[in-house]
């Protein structure tokens, strides 16, 4: 703020970890109000609800001691999540009683899903604020169609070995569309580490297929000899293995997903800058989350929520955010009064609301 | 400069869109509020927005040119905004999540009210819903089911032609007797999993399996698991269930809510239990109904309870148990109704 001249020397990076400032009993309180408010208005509150849940993670996510905003109201959700209730109604009734327009139908979601993404990322983007700057979100129709729909079709034919530099590709191009304020960020990432998680993921997915075998043909030998598959017909029997099975790949998914998210989340940080600075120094980022970690903490989320018939749910969402939250520090090249705001107002709020609803999640 | 200072709040400003902090007050004069900041004081106009307050979170006012004053001093800005008569956005929340014994309270309430009128509401919808769907409709339906159990379960019969020619005779004389349409037919087919069974589709077929006619040889008892299978129809029981059931999936994703993820591990087990209650009335209802048109089409009175018995023989367990969790009611207590008197 003061007009001294650039010291010649650059001053070396400043490490600002993110902090989260809010507690399980907090966020816990909210959740209940929020749920007896939902069912007393028949769902209606649930935008409302949206909108402090939001508030309440983005503003105890702390930066260089400031936090950030989720900065829409209710109404504005609430409005966008109406629309996109009608559109996805009109589109099951469509598919649903014309199975001749299914083809064109097709086309459209396939051509039109792009646009949606975009539009709804960018809501998302604008909406975030941290001090008096927003970010912003400026993919092309064209790339998000070629990395989530086109690319899709060679690297599923030549046996997925693309995917890992499919996946980097897609991490790249998110990370470099979007901008913090006028400032753009920039991805350097090694194909090779995409393809060793990858290789690990999949390690970790045969790994864990051993003892799941080892356990089912256990069971099975076991169970022969004894009375307790004779008590049951064979439809039992029949359910029983397919119970089994399905436990078995929902276990899998449950932690080899997240072990691989975590890894493509720290390889994407970890090379990830952000510029705009008026000395045109590079600010950096750093992720030391643990894969294994992170899918522990997911699975143990996921049984904890399950057997307490959701009641866990707000200790298993801080929990998780604290541990993302806590692995990750921003490396300041200077400091952090330069970035500036485009003026752009947040639309699209239809297209997020559509994405919500119908699970389409596209993150780093 | 103002004689009588009000209240004041610190904080920090930023101008229209920067990440540049100027240290700040806002005050409270008269009702009207002034913010001072790098040693400019400027009365903040008409159109400024207030965050919602959140424990913990901190409050901004942001400017209509879009500078923003941002305060880790919650309540002293609850008290500031009081003073000048501004509504203080989720102040109403915040001191209802300081409530939790309360809220939990309510919430329980609340639920078990909405799960009481549901279970009242629902199969009372599904019914004036099930009579409001055309015959053809229902039919349509009815045949879709067909083709997809003949996908996955049924295969094709063995039963030879002479067989099926005299079942069907025996069933048009029930399905007259009942003045139900000529477009009800009997469709024969190899049960394989569902084994010695009858099945009365929406509106149309009424499927009986080989396994059944191999286990029930006698016209009269056969006549009695065909009506009762006919009094299903006449009632659109299968069209009431298929209703009722989307109807809870409907409420309880709505309860739940879609960030839940837990409607999948929900649906389908615990929708069957609160279903069984009204499945258990259906089959006393098809009984009852089964009684009267074999009476009237010149059946012995014996053969619904006769074709129970011998479906009774075949079942190793849960026959008699399953009157909470399978959907008939237990066989014994179905074959003393069916006993003529
Ligand atoms: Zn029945």
């Amino acid at each position: 703020m003061t007009d001294l001249p650039t010291p010649p020397v650059s001053p070396p990076p400043m490490a600002h970890p993110l902090r989260f400032t809010g507690s399980t009993a907090g966020y816990f309180r909210l959740w209940l109000v929020n749920l007896l408010l939902s069912v007393a208005t028949l769902g209606v509150w649930s935008a409302w609800a949206k909108v402090r849940t939001k508030k309440y993670f983005y503003g105890h996510t702390r930066l260089a001691g400031s936090a950030f905003d989720y900065d829409t109201t209710g109404w504005v959700i609430l409005k966008g999540r109406a629309v996109a209730v009608a559109v996805i109604a009109v589109w099951s009734v469509l598919t649903g009683f014309a199975p001749l327009a299914a083809l064109p139908l097709g086309a459209v979601v396939f051509f039109g899903l792009p646009w949606i993404i975009n539009r709804g990322l960018r809501f998302n983007a604008r909406v975030t604020v941290w001090r008096n700057v927003r970010f912003d979100f400026q993919g092309s129709y064209g790339r998000t169609l070629l990395y989530f729909f086109v690319l899709i079709i060679p690297v599923y034919m030549t046996g997925l070995l693309g995917l890992p530099w499919l996946q980097r590709a897609r991490s790249r191009y998110l990370t470099e569309s979007y901008r913090f304020g006028t400032a753009p960020f920039h991805l350097t990432a090694d194909l090779g580490e995409f393809y060793a998680a990858y290789l690990r993921t999949v390690l970790a997915g045969v790994l864990m297929l051993i003892p799941a075998i080892g356990i089912g043909v256990g069971l099975a030998v076991g169970l022969d000899g004894s009375t307790v598959l004779d008590s049951l017909n064979s439809d039992q029997a029949a359910g029983v293995t397919l119970v089994a099975i399905y436990a078995g790949i929902f276990v899998l998914t449950a932690t080899v997903l997240p072990y691989l998210r975590a890894q493509i989340l720290a390889l994407t940080l970890n090379g990830t800058t952000l510029g705009g600075s008026a000395t045109g120094r590079l600010h950096r980022f750093s992720c030391t989350l643990s894969p294994v970690r992170y899918a522990w903490i997911c699975l143990s989320n996921l049984a904890a929520v399950a057997v307490s018939l959701g009641l866990l749910m707000p200790w298993a969402t801080v929990r998780l955010h604290r541990y993302t939250v806590g692995a990750i520090t921003a490396h300041a090249a200077e400091d952090l009064d330069g970035f500036v705001s485009a003026q752009e107002t947040a639309s699209g709020v239809i297209s997020s609301e559509i994405m919500d609803l119908e699970g389409i999640s596209v993150a780093l | 400069m103002p004689s009588d200072p009000g209240p004041t709040v610190d904080g920090v400003f930023y101008p229209a869109g920067t990440s540049r902090p100027l240290a700040a007050t806002l005050t409270a004069t008269g009702g009207t509020l002034s913010l001072t900041a790098g040693g400019l004081i400027r009365p903040v106009p008409d159109g400024f927005r207030v965050s919602e307050r959140l424990t913990g979170v901190a409050r901004a006012l942001t400017l209509p040119d879009g500078g923003r004053f941002v305060t880790e001093d919650g309540s002293g800005f609850s008290a500031l905004l009081a003073t000048c008569g501004h509504r203080d956005r989720g102040g109403l929340m915040t001191r209802l999540e300081q409530r939790g014994r309360l809220v939990m309270v309510l919430l329980v309430a609340l639920t078990l009210l909405l799960v009481l009128g549901l279970r009242l509401m629902i199969p009372a919808a599904s019914h004036w819903l099930a009579h409001q769907i055309p015959p053809a409709i229902e039919r349509q339906i009815g045949r879709g089911t067909l083709t997809t159990l003949d996908h996955g379960l049924f295969s094709p019969t063995t039963l030879p032609e002479e067989e099926q020619r005299r079942l069907s005779a025996l069933f048009n004389r029930l399905r007259d007797t009942a003045g139900l349409p000529p477009e009800v037919t009997l469709e024969f087919r190899q049960g394989n999993r569902l084994k010695a069974n009858a099945v009365a589709l929406p509106g149309g077929p009424v499927v009986l399996t080989d396994e059944m006619v191999a286990l029930i040889p006698q016209d009269d008892a056969l006549a009695g698991i065909l009506a009762h299978e006919l009094g299903h129809l006449h009632a659109r029981h299968g069209l009431q269930q298929m209703i009722r059931s989307s109807l809870w999936l409907v409420s309880v994703t709505l309860y739940i809510g879609d960030d839940a993820g837990l409607s999948d591990l929900v649906s389908g087990s615990t929708l069957a239990l609160i279903d069984s209650g009204y499945s258990r009335d259906d089959e006393r209802d098809a009984d009852t109904y089964a009684l009267a048109l074999t009476a009237r089409a010149g059946f012995s009175p014996g053969g619904l309870a006769d074709a129970l018995t011998a479906l009774r023989s075949t079942c190793r367990t849960d026959c008699d148990s399953g009157s909470l969790l399978s959907t008939h009611p237990g066989l014994t207590e179905r074959i003393e109704q069916a006993r003529p008197r």
